[in-house]
């Protein structure tokens, strides 16, 4: 059989064009069949013309202040309906215990969820001559230069115009690369147990700093119930937020700044082995 | 668990699929090189597996995206990664390295076996004329003019295929050696590690299949070809150790911050599979023997055996060195502060059965490629013995 | 070369196949809303923004529970927002249902319990002795919860132990030292009251007298009595107030 070079290319240019046409049929009944924004869930205050560019967010994490209650845990899994478990945290507290020998300690009984008061640690440390003891609390850093991003292999994850990093996951494949590439440890795959807000499981979940709630001008939960201020959440963009202004005023310090992620919670009163 | 991990890391998130992926990459990688050692740089030596080696490679190509497939947790969604893939990310290429790949050697195969197919489907044999028409595709063309045509092709597709299969393996080295988070997967010659132990353990994988499938048809082995591969397998074994070595010395030597944490894994938590199976009975031993006898010019088949031995070895000691890196990287906590524990289940999705079947999958598609495309070319006579030289 | 063709052809025909006929027939179609990255992330940003509250906000809480808010906002517990004891509150705007509201001493411990790590000015007590193991809002109102103790040492005491040797009472008004603004009446430790904030919260009263063997206390201090409790003791009995109340016996 012979085949001349423009049947071929006609033949090769039908198909391609039969593609196009077959592979965005789904979509196009789609949007003949729902006009609108039916895609979005129903909520009391829904933001119609968000002001993404206007904002950029940012977070202090204070170690002196902190008190190790853990209510941040608690109310950051009832706000985000991250599963109990303690292997799914968007945040969670450390506690560190550096003892004279100069030896560091730590540990994060179930995340820091129930507090560390009746942690079975409480009884080791007893017994230890402790230099300096302090708690540390840890969630996304919402990277300037997020790795988690870089690595995604669909595009699910992405940095927000407002500096957020959130993930699409109606659209994650659930391979957990990113979950490999994050250096703090802030993403985890959402068991099949789990029952969120979008109803997804077996894909990938992180801290967003409550961006449902920030675009609504509240403050994250965890610093909503945070008791002693060690949780301070604002806008850089404005030069009297609270964020601007103890960057004003403290000398802070990011996470594994050598990894050149640029984390944006900033840590006043850091110690040298946090990571 | 043992020390502090992130609360998130409690759980491994790659586990035993991801660990016999890379494996089943890397023996594509390796068998594909044999074969373009033939098809390309004439190592005549090699020609009674020439063809078994491309086969060999599709076999465990077709197998390969598999594991990966099943590991991931939204498996419906996985087209997603060719039709929306960033760009920047090291696992995106992925689909388009191995579609590519798949097409070269798929092409590559029907070229070689062309004739033989034309020939079958001439046959009289009603349902064997079927199935060989049907792979014929229509072209029945064997004109020494075509078959010239075929030859060159066939040379510039292995020619193609060579840096290919670097890139399809390499590659999946990057994909480890690009987390900077890990302080054990991060380092620039991940690649070539990834490379090098591929390689190694496609030629071993060659020597075995070839002596079994010797055996299974009851005829007699080529000890020149099998002395050639086993030479090669030397080659590639020290340099892929020398590699490997190179890696944890300098870690050593450099003794970061993370070596803390990175020793103790190696020397407590993966010590067994990592300076016994990886290290010694993967590497160093099969490099003794390999040497030894061609060293002391032992008789076949006692070489032979000493040879199938080694790569017997070897195999083991490459899944070994996946294991290390792969689940190695996962135990220790990015907080460098502690380990968290792995073993894999029996059953289920990620548990060792179905891993089992991943690795035994392209054996039984290699059988079934071989029943209808036999590659053996015992009609040609091997050339005379001569001193073999790289 | 033409002898390739065809199966060229073949070829691309499996491959249009796989890529476009498999992705549209199997994949359900909300799969086929994705382009190539990132087109579509502001659909997700928007998505996200507007998911559900749980948790309101103080100023929320206020509008209505005015008594306790204005408590609240004069108290030690100021910076503890309503809904970090009292839970998420969205719910109970949106159905009217009461949060329920934990009142153990597990939950005071979580913040007030004695621990290594915590800042020193932050106030903890030790919760295997402090008040017995009563409940603490038997004597703390967890809205303001000092009120009606005696006032906190503002400075530390450092390793220094005779507070009269500064506060002396009989010493004039325009010492720099604040004076002390009651009788003394022979008690020498002063912290067992005014613990400085962090290190000793335990900051009830003592009982004045010893007690020689006396058990009934309310025989002399029940409201009518020779000196009767405060009022907002009400309720309580002879067995809860050595929990709180040390003697002169120690």
């Amino acid at each position: 059989m012979k085949i001349s070079r423009r049947d071929f290319i006609k033949t090769g240019a039908g198909g391609v064009l039969g593609g196009v046409v077959a592979y965005s049929l789904p979509s196009i009944l789609r949007i003949l069949a729902q006009p609108g924004n039916a895609e979005l869930p129903v909520s009391a205050a829904v933001i119609g013309e968000p002001q993404w560019e206007k904002h950029h967010w940012g977070f202090i994490a204070d170690t002196e202040k902190c008190i190790g209650c853990g209510r941040c845990v608690v109310a950051c899994k009832q706000e985000n309906k991250v599963p109990w478990d303690e292997e799914y945290n968007r945040t969670w507290v450390e506690r560190y215990v550096i003892t004279e020998d100069g030896e560091t300690l730590v540990d994060s009984p179930n995340a820091g969820r129930d507090g560390f008061a009746e942690a079975t640690k409480n009884s080791e440390y007893q017994n230890l001559e402790i230099r300096k003891s302090f708690f540390v609390p840890k969630l996304c850093n919402q990277c300037e230069q997020p790795p988690c991003v870089t690595v995604c292999p669909v595009g699910a994850t992405y940095r927000t115009k407002d500096g957020v990093v959130l993930v699409n996951q109606e659209h994650c494949i659930g391979c957990r690369y990113c979950v490999q590439a994050c250096p703090y440890g802030a993403r985890y795959m959402l068991p099949d147990a789990a029952q969120t807000h979008f109803g997804q499981v077996r894909v990938v979940d992180k801290c967003t700093w409550c961006y449902h709630r920030i675009q609504k001008g509240l403050l994250p939960a965890c610093v909503e119930v945070c008791p002693v201020g060690a949780r301070v959440f604002g806008d850089m963009r404005d030069p009297e937020s609270p964020v601007r202004k103890i960057l004003r005023e403290k000398r802070v310090y990011v996470l594994k700044p050598d990894l050149g992620t640029e984390p944006k919670v900033y840590y006043v009163g850091f110690e040298k082995g946090v990571h | 668990m043992e020390g502090f991990v992130f609360p998130n890391e409690g759980i491994i998130e790659w586990e035993l699929a991801i660990v016999i992926y890379p494996y089943i990459t890397g023996l594509v990688a390796g068998a594909f090189v044999v074969s373009s050692l033939y098809h390309v740089f004439g190592m005549k030596a090699l020609k009674p597996v020439a063809r078994f080696s491309l086969v060999t490679a599709l076999a465990f190509l077709l197998v390969a995206p598999m594991p990966l497939m099943s590991h991931l947790g939204r498996p419906e969604r996985a087209l997603e990664i060719f039709l929306t893939p960033n760009l920047n990310s090291a696992m995106s290429a992925f689909g388009y390295i191995w579609l590519m790949y798949l097409l070269l050697v798929l092409v590559e195969t029907w070229l070689v076996f062309r004739p033989d197919i034309v020939r079958y489907a001439r046959s009289d044999d009603g349902m064997k004329k079927a199935i060989y028409s049907v792979l014929a595709l229509g072209v029945y063309d064997l004109s020494e003019e075509a078959l010239a045509v075929d030859r060159k092709l066939i040379k510039v597709l292995a020619f193609i295929g060579i840096p290919a299969a670097f890139l399809l393996h390499g590659y999946v080295g990057f994909i480890f050696g690009a987390i900077k988070a890990n302080p054990w997967w991060s380092t620039p010659l991940m690649p070539i590690i990834f490379l090098a132990s591929a390689i190694v353990s496609g030629i071993a994988l060659l020597i075995v299949l070839y002596v079994v499938a010797c055996k299974i048809r009851n005829r007699p082995l080529d000890y020149h070809c099998l002395r050639a591969l086993a030479l090669w397998l030397g080659g590639f074994l020290s340099f892929s150790v020398v590699l490997e070595g190179l890696e944890i010395f300098s870690m050593l030597y450099e003794s970061e911050e993370s070596w803390g944490i990175i020793s103790e894994l190696v020397t407590r938590k993966i010590s067994a599979s990592y300076f016994g199976v990886q290290f010694v009975m993967g590497s160093v031993l099969p490099l003794f023997v390999l040497g030894g006898s061609e060293i002391m010019r032992l008789k076949e088949p006692t070489r032979t055996a000493f040879s199938c031995l080694s790569a017997m070895l070897i195999l083991i000691g490459v899944f070994a060195m996946r294991w290390n890196v792969v689940i190695g990287g996962q135990l220790m906590s990015k907080s460098l502060r502690g380990f968290t524990s792995y073993d894999p289940p029996l059953w289920g999705i990620n548990g060792i059965v179905v891993a089992a079947g991943f690795v035994a999958l392209p054996f039984v598609i290699l059988a079934i490629i071989t029943h209808f495309l036999p590659p053996w070319q015992e009609e040609a006579k091997s050339p005379p013995r001569r001193k073999l030289s790289f | 070369m033409n002898h390739l063709v065809r199966a060229g052809l073949l070829l691309s025909g499996v491959l249009f196949f796989v890529f476009v006929g498999v992705r549209v027939i199997p994949i359900p179609s909300f799969m086929a809303d994705f382009g190539f990255h990132p087109r579509k992330t502001e659909t997700n940003t928007l998505a996200w923004a507007n998911l559900p509250l749980q948790y309101a906000q103080t100023s929320t809480c206020s509008s209505c529970h005015k008594d306790n808010h204005a408590l609240w906002e004069k108290g030690d517990h100021k910076t503890v927002s309503c809904e970090n004891c009292h839970g998420p509150a969205v719910a109970h705007l949106e159905t009217g249902a009461r949060p329920v509201m934990d009142t153990s001493r597990k939950l005071c411990s979580t913040c007030h319990a004695q621990l290594a790590a915590r800042p020193y000015d932050f106030p903890q007590v030790d919760t295997a002795t402090h008040g017995g193991q009563a409940a603490c809002i038997t004597c703390h109102n967890p809205h303001t919860p000092r009120a009606g103790m005696p006032p906190r040492v503002p400075h530390d005491c450092e390793d220094r132990t005779n507070c009269q040797s500064c506060h002396n009472p009989h010493e004039p008004l325009d010492v720099v030292p604040p004076i002390i603004p009651h009788t003394v009446e022979g008690r020498t430790d002063c912290l067992s009251c005014h613990g400085p904030q962090g290190t000793r919260g335990n900051a009830l009263p003592r009982i004045p007298h010893t007690l020689e063997g006396r058990t009934n206390c309310l025989l002399c201090h029940n409201s009518g009595g020779l000196k009767p409790f405060p009022a907002d003791h009400a309720g309580r009995t002879n067995a809860n107030c050595l929990t709180c109340h040390r003697s002169k016996e120690g």
